[in-house]
């Protein structure tokens, strides 16, 4: 693999950077405390203060988040494919990203910061299972890598 | 001057601008928040003495009228809220409107409210000050400003 990047790849890091950013940004509507009403001037100072350091924020992460995945799968070490009898990771993933996509769904109502304390337990359930989902993927994707 | 070294400058250089623009704009808020300067200039702010206990609000209005947890004010008109403890460490918070300021014994702090909108507003506090802290709710009663 050549250590050289092309202008490909240059576009390719770019996409990342902005793929990490746009991620960031509607993860928290793009910096836009609700919570927060706009009948008072200290409402409104903190509502700009915190839209100007999210997206700052968002700018830093998606530099150094969008960089470390594109140079991770642009240097990464070229795997010998073996041939298997039964490929797991074909297998575990799709039934991973179901699974992500149906607790996506389950968990879509509780997205709101004024949730009824009794509902909070739930919402910590959620999380911890999107937890272990994510431990789930990241395993998944190191033993194929990794395989012993 | 190598293009690395140019990249590493520029990565540097660009997150101390962020965070000094960040900086200067906090202090410049800062500032207008704790000398209350968005006040409006011609009209006198009504002061009143708010003394937080466990686990209660106690409003004291100018004409010396008292009521607990609950506060009534008028939209668009400036407030001085005098805040003092009368035992431990309280927090007046008032999530919605972005108030907050600490209620401590033996010092009165001002906290500088204009509320734009009628409307009723929950005052919490915001320190732990005690096994009875989260039934410390309040009510910031907001009137029409012409009513």
């Amino acid at each position: 693999m050549s250590g050289k990047l092309s202008g490909k790849d240059y576009v390719f890091w770019l996409l990342s950077v902005i793929t990490m950013f746009l991620i960031f940004e509607a993860l928290g509507n793009f910096g836009n405390l609700s919570i927060l009403s706009s009948f008072s001037q200290v409402s409104l100072y903190e509502k700009q203060l915190f839209e100007i350091t999210y997206i700052a924020a968002g700018g830093v992460f998606a530099i150094f988040m969008g960089s470390l995945i594109f140079l991770c799968l642009r240097f990464r070490e070229a795997v010998q494919k073996e041939s298997r009898e039964i490929d797991y990771f074909k297998v575990s993933m799709p039934l991973l990203i179901i699974s992500g996509g149906i607790l996506l769904v389950f968990s879509y109502p509780y997205f709101s910061p004024y949730l009824p304390l009794q509902l909070q337990f739930n919402l910590g359930i959620i999380i911890s299972l999107s937890m272990i989902l994510l431990l789930a993927i990241t395993f998944v994707v190191y033993k194929e890598y990794f395989k012993d | 001057m190598t293009h690395k070294l140019s990249i590493e400058l520029l990565t540097i250089i660009g997150a101390s601008v962020i965070l000094a623009v960040l900086g200067r704009l906090s202090l410049h808020y800062l500032a207008i928040i704790d000398t209350g300067a968005y006040f409006p200039h011609n009209v006198k702010p009504i002061v009143i003495r708010v003394i937080a206990k466990q686990y209660v609000w106690e409003f004291i209005y100018p004409n010396g009228t008292i009521s607990y947890n609950k506060v009534v004010i008028q939209s668009g008109r400036p407030y001085i809220f005098n805040l003092t403890s009368a035992d431990v460490i309280h927090a007046m918070y008032i999530v919605q409107l972005g108030y907050k300021l600490e209620a401590i014994p033996g010092y009165y702090y001002p906290l500088y409210i204009i509320v734009d909108k009628p409307g009723v507003y929950a005052i919490y506090c915001a320190e732990f000050c005690g096994p009875g802290h989260y039934t410390m709710i309040g009510e910031l009663i907001v009137t029409s400003g012409s009513g």
